[in-house]
């Protein structure tokens, strides 16, 4: 593993975690705001 | 006439206009909510829908008198464009076949995809949360659909802000006018790191790999029947089992990533008609 490897994997990491906390948070911001 | 006057089954609002004229007997999607809590989707929801649908395209209109997307000089024969990108929704695809063989890539996983989410319904039969936004009863839902498009997007965003001359890794500070190093890192094939490690043959290294993808799949299966027996048992057997095999082969796509950056592998698993 170089160096270049290791920061591709750490950002493809830390990338897939944030889009995937934006789908997440919006969910959860949703169901908060629309709560019956 | 008159026989036939009774008291209206809901009170009728003044600030209505409609109410309950009649009852049929049938089955109706269940709203949780009396009548008079509800109201048409026609004309109410209806206007709402096509008011914000007129927005969208005017906002659409605006942004292609702002923006040109002009087409490019005609085609050379002589001068093919170096990196060649796809245009952006389908670079995520194309960003696969850097891990993955051409039809495995182009054909395989984007059918997976689409039948994936065609047998979502059949799946998911949670019946909680129906008809509202809702978190709270569908966590495994929502983190892994969530999983599966952040998977589809950053592969996109990779595509596009971080190919560049011969679809080699450009990081938006680096020269990307000049060419990378070509085989800078060579790859290997998984049965030959395990052929040499453990100094066997490679046929039998070849049954190894088989072993170990199966062992990925056996324990994708195996750990939620038996830690999470409940989830197995709302789901059935046929369900749960195309469940894991979709949500398995979609991780499988980011652990090929991954030990191809950390451990040069080019091949997980080879065997006479693919290559994973």
């Amino acid at each position: 593993m170089t160096l270049e490897n290791l920061q591709i994997g750490v950002f493809l990491v830390v990338g897939t975690g944030l889009i995937m906390g934006i789908f997440v948070g919006l969910a959860i911001w949703l169901e908060r705001s629309f709560k019956k | 006439m008159s026989e036939h006057t009774q008291a209206p089954v809901t009170p009728r609002d003044p600030k209505r206009p409609y109410g309950l004229s009649e009852l049929v007997r049938g089955t109706a999607p269940v709203s949780g909510k009396p009548p008079e809590e509800t109201m048409f989707v026609w004309p109410h929801l209806v206007y709402i829908e096509f008011i914000a649908m007129l927005a969208a395209t005017v906002v659409l209109i605006v942004l292609c008198m702002l923006s040109g997307a002009p087409l490019e000089e005609a085609a050379s024969a002589d001068t093919t464009p170096n990196p060649m990108k796809a245009p952006w929704y389908f670079l995520g695809l194309q960003e696969l076949l850097v891990f993955f063989d051409p039809w495995l890539a182009g054909v395989v996983l984007p059918g997976l995809i689409i039948v994936g989410l065609i047998i979502v319904p059949f799946i998911d039969i949670n019946p909680k949360g129906i008809g509202q936004y809702n978190y709270r009863d569908r966590k495994f839902a929502v983190w892994t659909f969530s999983f599966g498009l952040a998977l589809w997007y950053i592969f996109i965003v990779v595509g596009v802000y971080l190919r560049g001359l011969d679809w080699s890794w450009y990081w938006p500070w680096d020269n990307w006018k000049l060419h990378k190093e070509a085989g800078a890192v060579s790859l290997i094939d998984l049965e030959i790191i395990l052929s040499q490690a453990f100094g066997i043959a490679q046929t039998t290294a070849n049954l190894l790999t088989y072993l170990i993808t199966g062992a990925f799949y056996a324990i994708g299966f195996t750990i939620p029947f038996l830690f999470y027996r409940k989830f197995y048992d709302s789901l059935g057997f046929v369900r749960y089992n195309l469940m894991m095999f979709f949500f398995m082969t979609m991780m499988l796509v980011p652990f090929k990533v991954m030990i191809r950056l950390v451990f040069n592998i080019k091949y997980l698993l080879i065997t006479p008609w693919f290559k994973i």
